[in-house]
């Protein structure tokens, strides 16, 4: 799976800005030396370390922020859609997933394969909340624990032929912002022994001191939030979401996910302001939505009054309006439009008064002003 | 017998496995594809039962309607009374999203795909109007603008050539869902072999492992290889309605069409295509066009 690229390819030394860093990470190693027609990566000196180097250049902000925010907005709608819940977590420390990919520097690493973010698939988290469910009784007698597997969860013997599917649809959890990568170092002290213990009668394979530590630079995420989505496959189980989310929950704040949890990888936390920047999103939506139906509904001379009005202050609306029809902008059944819709903004405004009789220097004004819109209106 | 014909779009919001069953060349799970093409697909019958699936969860699995559109409950003692009114094609690739060097992917399409498309428009009397695009060089790819680099995608490298897709963009946008300023950005169409070893080679193919929950260790003989369509691909589906086939309550082809079109999709346009849908895979966004008759 991982073999160099011919020389005259001529591909970019260091990874474009805008690449997809999973692309570039699993196709693009350059580190290689050729030795007696051989290709080998070097052993690590004092200046240079192939491996490390390289994992540094995909370290650091992957992802297009615009991509991720869309493509949150989009999962969010499909998961509410279908009566589920999102839900964000925050890394408490690294995290790192899709270790047992093949690659060059020994440590793979798990892509989405359109974002170019690493991610977590659907199907290790509803692992990782089944792995809750089984190690935790809730508090449940042992039979309606194990009605309560095969109901979220389906049949767990699919030998022969599964009797159920799950009653839950567990989403990849993606991040809606750009992750921070690293390059991490790993240091196993006792190689021989963990790869040849089991052997028995080999050199060295007993765990000592005097092994030689290997220093092994693998990639991490150092810092990221990853959106979580939920939904109930049936209306019935809708009541139980809550308690699928508290699962997922402490599973992610107990069990971890992805690789290495007993080095303290993987941890999340729960991110109290996302239901808050949700809900916030929402309205926004709904007004938007609101806002666009309403525009919809307006004849062509309204949305051009509205337009004019929009910069101007709305204390000015009714003499902008006029100012603008007595120079002439606007002509026969349009300019009888604005005529009206100027009256309506003066009697808003208790500004109507072209019968006014009386000496009151302001209300002359008003009255002149109500005079000249009547004779638009009377056209 | 006349029919009423519509277009689906579909462009999957999550990754997507139609599984082909057998393995091949490593994958222990691969995904359906066309026998002759090797172009990923979903077959028709696959698409049909997702359908009906989702109209007897929304309608009840006894509604009449959802016997006359597909026929009538293979269980039941009346399976042979009449088929089913509603014809689902196969689920199509239009555009397959390639990771990029130059941006996080592409849509690749090629001119046979793109050709398929407009005789498949011309079948059901929706018309498809753009112009093909001309002989493509092996090495080149064509975009609606350039920027002066060349173009990476996978390990590939391609030079650059503009062209004008506007009509293109505008029919794909409409039939997708995609708006077209992001198509216009990322549309890419490269020679038929090209697209071919991508549409092999460039889907993805994800390791899976099981748990052992008291050992934490990976079960015994549990890893499996399972190939699935990235998200944002875009496939899409013809469908013709006819007059329904019982005789004594006929409906007629339009009322067929709507069924789906407005009653199933109209309101709720997501499909669940394929398999693992517990763990999210397989949802699509539905786009409908249909023929507007005058």
């Amino acid at each position: 799976m991982s073999a160099p690229l011919y020389q005259n390819y001529h591909v970019h030394e260091e990874k474009p800005d805008n690449a997809h860093a999973g692309l570039w990470f699993d196709r693009f190693f350059n580190r290689y030396r050729v030795n007696n027609q051989d290709w080998e990566i070097p052993k690590p000196n004092d200046h240079q370390d192939a491996k490390r180097d390289w994992t540094k250049t995909v370290s650091g902000p992957v992802g297009q922020d615009k991509q991720l925010a869309e493509y949150t907005e989009r999962q969010t709608a499909l998961v509410r859609h279908l009566n589920g819940r999102n839900q964000r977590y925050q890394t408490d420390w690294h995290f790192v997933t899709g270790m047992g990919n093949p690659h060059p520097v020994e440590n793979g690493f798990s892509w989405h394969p359109t974002l170019g973010v690493p991610y977590l698939a659907g199907s290790a988290v509803k692992g990782l909340v089944r792995a809750w469910v089984e190690n935790n009784d809730d508090g449940l007698p042992i039979a309606e624990q194990k009605e309560r597997l095969k109901r979220w969860f389906g049949t767990e013997n699919k030998d022969d032929v599964a009797e159920q599917t799950g009653g839950f649809i567990f989403f990849d959890a993606i991040p809606d912002q750009k992750p921070n990568l690293l390059c991490d170092i790993m240091t196993p002290h006792m190689g021989d022994w963990y790869s040849d213990g089991d052997q028995g009668n080999v050199d060295n394979a007993i765990p000592a001191d005097w092994h030689e530590p290997v220093p092994i630079p693998f990639l991490a995420v150092k810092k990221a939030r990853l959106v979580f989505g939920i939904a109930p496959r049936l209306p019935a189980l809708a009541e139980e979401l809550d308690a699928v989310f508290d699962a997922l929950t402490n599973a992610l704040e107990w069990l971890g996910a992805g690789a290495k949890t007993a080095a303290g990888y993987g941890y999340f936390s729960p991110d109290a302001n996302f239901l808050h920047e949700q809900e916030a999103a929402f309205a926004r939506q709904a007004q938007a939505l609101a806002e666009q139906r309403r525009q919809a509904t307006l004849s062509p001379i309204d949305k051009k009054i509205e337009d004019f009005l929009k910069p101007i202050q709305a204390a000015e609306h009714d003499t902008r309006l006029l100012q603008a029809l007595e120079e002439g902008a606007w002509q026969g059944e349009d300019a009888k439009v604005v005529a009206q819709k100027i009256k309506t903004l003066m009697e808003d405004a208790g500004k109507w008064m072209p019968d006014f009789t009386g000496e009151n220097k302001k209300k002359c004004k008003f009255k002149q002003r109500s005079q000249n819109v009547l004779k638009y209106l009377q056209g | 017998m006349t029919s009423n014909n519509a277009l689906i779009g579909l462009w999957t919001e999550t990754s997507l496995h139609a599984g082909a069953g057998g393995s091949v060349e490593g994958i222990d799970l691969p995904i359906q594809r066309e026998a002759h093409s090797s172009w990923p697909c979903v077959y028709g019958s696959a698409v049909k039962g997702a359908l009906r699936a989702k109209a007897e969860d929304k309608f009840g699995k006894d509604n009449t309607s959802i016997k006359f559109v597909f026929g009538p409950d293979s269980d039941s003692d009346s399976a042979s009374e009449h088929a089913g009114a509603l014809l689902v094609g196969d689920a199509r690739l239009l555009l397959l999203p390639v990771r990029s060097l130059n941006s996080h992917f592409k849509w690749v399409t090629c001119p046979a795909i793109l050709e398929r498309l407009q005789r498949d428009g011309r079948r059901l009397g929706i018309p498809l109007d753009f112009a093909l695009p001309q002989k493509i060089d092996k090495t080149k790819v064509l975009l609606a603008e350039i920027d002066g680099n060349d173009l990476f995608l996978e390990e590939y490298r391609f030079s650059t050539e503009e062209a004008e897709l506007t009509n293109m963009v505008q029919t794909l946008s409409r039939l997708s869902g995609i708006d077209e300023s992001t198509l216009t950005a990322q549309l890419v169409i490269v020679h038929n072999d090209q697209f071919n070893y991508l549409s092999r080679y460039a889907t993805s193919v994800a390791a899976h492992i099981a748990i052992d929950n008291n050992s934490k260790t990976v079960r015994k003989g549990a890893l499996w290889y399972e190939e699935t369509l990235p998200p944002e691909t875009v496939l899409y589906c013809a469908l013709s309605a006819y007059r329904s086939r019982d005789d004594k309550n006929s409906l007629p082809a339009d009322a067929i069409l709507n069924c789906i079109t407005q009653d199933l999709l109209g309101a709720s346009p997501y499909l669940q295509l394929g398999g693992n849908e517990t763990v999210g895979m397989g949802w699509c966004k539905v786009a409908i066009n249909q023929h507007q008759q005058a």
